[in-house]
């Protein structure tokens, strides 16, 4: 017994009607090739999921080890509130700058070297260039950190670069 | 089917003022390529030193103390003959324009991994024939073959899929980014763009924009610290930044914090810039900006003969257009909202790039496939909606999924299908149901029904239940499926949303009655299978545990059904562990595996189907 509910049900039959082979052939192709375009959509709309997903996994795995480094600077700051020793202090402060520096290495993050460096594009940005005792090219002072990710630059090192001595 | 005379990948190349963008056609869809610093865009600067050529950030790096070197904003220059000297030697604009091409080039075959012979080049659409004809030779001289020539507001169009309009189309393209400010009005006609005017200002940019905040937190400081900043090259350059981070986030926000922790010293300590910019004090700001910014519109309207009322359409390109007062501003002219739903800083980028693929007969009569507005699935055991194809698939497509019977027994399932996306069956849109007999008599859960879905190109959708032992099949053809008007699809998927949260409680209770209902039919023909070799107390454990989770199963509290179910499952692998001890006393006690499958991607669920009496 079969129920009919819906005026648009049909029951298909196991036999395909016989047709024109060629033409069957054509329709056939046609229909394959539909679906690897639809099939090649749906993938790349699954992908793009799946990479927004790990994008998030992997922000949530820094951010977390980023908040221990946030409760050190939390107890700094209260207890810069009460009296206390301006030496110990300081001491605190950059015991949680190492900290800091730690996540960062254990992510793959390191620091460029700019101390007494030859300039170099690929690692440095200038900002200035001045007089100085040091050779014409070197690095004079460091403004701002450079960083790099497994290998690749993701900030220049921004930099202020000698010009040799004054005439 | 024409022969494809284009060897070589194809890239789209925005080649800017002061920034370059590269896109390349994936699927059917343009993408932004990744030079090799890791960029999406590339600044438009040459260093050239000692016969060592440096484009994008690593020449940028060197500007300000070699500016003998470097080269920037070249296409002010292109298309005429003033050339530019370095080290004693001459070089046309066009050979300086290569140079970044070069590297645009050498970057995107690093990403696609093959050789990129072809390209097609963006241009404004002031470029007289001169310029396009130098532009067109720097990609020469890079050992490009330059395709063609596009204009940047038609390539944004092409982005915006405005080519696609079936009717005679008149647009407006407002490009506002880093340097230059263009306003173009095209009409589209015949599948092809004319551009009818052109205006703008090309020394107006976001750069301005930055700037105008930069004075406004030096001017602060100052009365307040009475110390320049700006003389400072460090603190300007860290003032910079935070001006380019405040007016980002003021495009979504009301107010935000600019915080710039010591930012200079004097002899009293450390100094620092904290203050509020709402976004009110940023419009007032800005209003010499946007008031340049209304001429060139106006005039251009003017120039193509084009009142505001006649615009189909106004699109929006440059990441300053991303500016709530700048696209306001633009409604206040035109009357209409602008369209931003490309990414602005990618849209002529990513014209290019379509532009290429059609050329080079990648996208022809581009297969436009469709999607499945709703999610299309059947009734399952206690009245859930299980999807098997989730909405926005394309289609066609076929997705298949294996269920089983709900009872002993049953020789019959009936297969309902609907489409929504609520949770209950009962509360989607019905769309038919059949039946599929001559089931082998089986106990509940061992048969095996494969249930697929086939959606056709026409959006027809096949239903087919086979029970894979017996080779019995049943399909339905549903045409009814693409009935649904557009308002329909979005008040369902406005009450799936709506009803979300109680839709889910729903189905976390009927699914932990339903394993409820399956660990107990298990357990107690386990109980059975196994009653001598259990001992007492294990069974009088067991027997009570199955009492409180049939209780709770009726109570319909889905926490304590599953707390339940956890209890009884820690009880029932003790069965397995005494049935064992006897065979082999060494064995070490583990868990007895469920007969209950367990989730998974191909998880056979039980299905409400009904028993047929014949």
């Amino acid at each position: 017994m079969k129920n009919k509910n819906k005026q648009e049900e049909q029951q298909v039959p196991n036999n395909e009607a016989q047709e024109e082979p060629q033409v069957n052939k054509e329709a056939e192709l046609k229909d394959l090739l539909l679906r690897t375009q639809a099939n090649f959509e749906n993938y790349r709309k699954q992908t793009e999921k799946r990479i927004e997903d790990i994008r998030q996994m992997a922000s949530r795995n820094i951010l977390l080890e980023i908040i221990p480094v946030i409760d050190n600077f939390n107890l700094a700051l209260q207890s810069a509130d009460t009296n206390s020793n301006h030496e110990d202090f300081l001491k605190g402060v950059e015991l949680i700058y190492a900290q800091l520096f730690e996540v960062l290495n254990n992510n793959g993050v390191s620091t460029i070297e700019t101390k007494d460096q030859i300039f170099n594009p690929h690692f440095h940005e200038a900002l200035m260039k001045a007089n100085s005792d040091k050779p014409e090219n070197t690095i004079v002072e460091e403004f701002s950190k450079g960083f790099m990710l497994s290998g690749k630059v993701i900030r220049h090192a921004k930099v202020k670069v000698s010009s040799g001595k004054k005439e | 089917m024409t022969e494809n005379k284009i060897s070589g990948a194809t890239i789209g190349i925005d080649l800017g003022t002061t920034f370059s963008a590269m896109a390349v056609l994936e699927g059917g869809k343009p993408t932004i390529i990744t030079n090799a610093e890791g960029t999406r865009t590339t600044p438009s600067v040459v260093h050239i030193k000692n016969g060592e050529v440096t484009v994008g950030q690593i020449a940028r790096n060197q500007a300000i103390i070699d500016p003998l070197h470097t080269i920037r904003s070249i296409k002010r220059k292109i298309g005429t003959n003033e050339k530019v000297e370095v080290d004693g030697k001459a070089y046309t604009p066009e050979e300086i324009s290569a140079m970044i091409l070069q590297k645009l080039k050498k970057d995107a075959e690093s990403y696609l991994g093959q050789p990129v012979k072809n390209a097609v080049v963006t241009v404004p659409a002031y470029f007289n024939d001169a310029q396009r004809q130098a532009t067109k030779n720097a990609g020469k001289i890079a050992g490009l073959n330059v395709l063609r020539i596009v204009n940047e507001p038609t390539a944004a169009a092409l982005a915006y899929g405005l080519d696609k309009q079936e009717t005679e189309h008149t647009i407006l393209v407002f490009d506002f980014g880093g340097g230059t400010f263009d306003v173009s009005v095209l009409e589209l006609g015949d599948g092809i763009f004319e551009v009818k005017s052109t205006n703008g200002d090309n020394m107006l940019g976001g750069d301005d924009v930055d700037q105008v905040i930069i004075d406004h937190l030096a001017l602060n400081f100052k009365n307040a610290n009475g110390i320049e900043l700006k003389q400072d090259p460090t603190a300007y350059q860290r003032l910079k930044e935070a001006a380019e981070k405040a007016k980002i986030e003021l495009s979504t926000k009301n107010k935000v914090e600019i915080s710039i922790p010591f930012i200079t010293a004097d002899q009293n300590g450390p100094k620092h810039v904290k203050e509020e910019l709402t976004r009110a004090k940023f419009e007032e700001l800005i209003s010499d900006i946007l008031k340049r910014l209304e001429g060139p519109v106006k005039n251009a309207l003017k120039d193509a003969n084009v009142s505001a009322s006649e615009l189909n359409k106004v699109i929006f390109v440059g990441g300053s257009t991303r500016i709530p007062s700048v696209q306001e501003l633009v409604k206040s002219i035109t009357g209409k909202d602008g369209d931003k739903s490309v990414n602005p800083d990618e849209a002529v980028g990513d014209g290019a790039a379509i532009q290429a693929g059609v050329i080079a007969g990648d996208i022809k009569d581009v297969l436009l496939l469709d999607v499945t507005p709703l999610s299309l699935g059947i009734e399952t055991l206690g009245g859930v909606f299980t999807k098997l194809i989730d909405r926005n698939t394309t289609i066609p497509t076929k997705k298949a999924q294996v269920f089983s019977t709900a009872a002993d027994n049953q020789t019959a399932v009936t297969i309902k299908v609907a489409q929504g996306e609520r949770s209950m069956f009962a509360d989607n849109n019905t769309l038919g149901q059949f039946d599929l007999m001559g089931i082998a008599p089986a106990p509940r859960g061992v048969p095996q029904i494969e249930v697929a879905f086939d959606i056709d190109a026409n959006g027809i959708v096949h239903v087919s239940a086979k029970d894979l032992g017996t080779g019995k099949e049943q399909k339905i053809k549903i045409t009814s499926s693409s009935n649904l008007s557009q308002e329909e699809i979005e008040k369902m998927k406005k009450d799936a949303e709506a009803n979300a949260e109680e839709d889910e409680k729903k189905k976390a209770k009927i699914e932990a009655q339903n394993n409820a209902e399956s660990l107990i039919y298990q357990t107690r023909k386990v109980l059975e299978e196994f009653k001598d070799k259990v001992d007492e107390k294990t069974k009088k454990q067991i027997e009570s545990k199955l009492k409180e989770l049939e209780d709770a199963k009726t109570a319909g509290e889905t926490e304590s059904i599953n707390t339940k179910i956890e209890e009884l499952n820690k009880l029932v692998s003790q069965i397995g562990a005494q049935v064992y001890k006897d065979a082999n006393p060494q064995a070490p006690e583990g868990e007895q595996k469920g007969e209950t499958k367990k989730e998974g991607e191909e998880k056979v669920v039980d299905a409400d189907f009904k028993e047929k009496k014949e």
